[in-house]
């Protein structure tokens, strides 16, 4: 294993680009307090699913279904105000 | 002086991304097995050697996790283990392959068990440059 490598291919435009998800994260930011504690799967501004556990989160889904679907995880309250290193 | 000029031809606005912590992250997708996950948050940091993502991701892409070149990484809070495989890395409206270690854990932010864009497999493939103050990211692709 090198410790410096160009590893892969070199980029190319994606055939799709990827969603904005400008709309999805309005709706997060307005529903905040109510998601603390959960990954939270968001679609073209909609709520699809929330679970404390990522793996039960996309158990319960179709892969498949919501390709343009953004995740992410909204800390709680105590999370939150820890410094990140 | 010598001054140095670059060109960017993406800029993506991070500042939404970092409500609830610092930090430089944009959103990406993973690609094996004809199988995409959707977008995920993932932080750019420069002080890592690899791409480094949960073990979950490999799983949802069919990946056999242990079936790649196993790392040990070292961590300023520890070591863990990882394995590297290759996987098609989307962003914005560019895509490319590259090796991603899958770590031992499931991705858990705000703890160090987060997704990270790290030197081999993202920066070599962008020339970057960061404006935190404006919370910007600027990106030009290798494009060969």
């Amino acid at each position: 294993m090198t410790t410096k490598a160009f590893t892969g291919s070199p980029v190319r435009k994606a055939a799709r680009p990827l969603p904005d998800h400008k709309q999805d994260w309005a709706w997060i930011n307005e529903h905040l307090d109510e998601l603390r504690g959960l990954w939270v799967i968001v679609n073209h501004g909609h709520l699809v699913a929330t679970n404390p556990n990522i793996r039960q989160l996309f158990d319960k889904l179709s892969r498949d279904a919501y390709p343009d679907a953004m995740i992410t995880y909204v800390p709680t309250e105590e999370e939150a105000r820890r410094v990140v290193l | 002086m010598t001054t140095h000029l670059f060109s960017f031809s993406a800029a993506f606005d991070y500042g939404h991304l970092t409500r609830t912590a610092r930090g430089v992250t944009v959103q990406v997708t993973l690609a094996a097995n004809a199988t995409e996950t959707i977008s995920i948050e993932a932080r750019v940091d420069s002080g890592s050697s690899f791409c480094v993502f949960g073990r979950q991701w490999a799983d949802l892409l069919g990946l056999d996790w242990e079936a790649g070149d196993r790392l040990i990484i070292s961590t300023a809070t520890g070591i863990f283990a990882a394995h590297l495989q290759e996987v098609t890395i989307r962003l914005l409206d560019y895509e490319w392959t590259g090796w991603v270690a899958f770590a031992e854990w499931d991705t858990m932010p705000p703890s160090p068990a987060r997704d990270v864009l790290g030197l081999n497999g993202f920066f070599d493939h962008f020339l970057v440059a960061i404006d935190d103050r404006e919370e910007m990211i600027y990106l030009e692709p290798r494009f060969s």
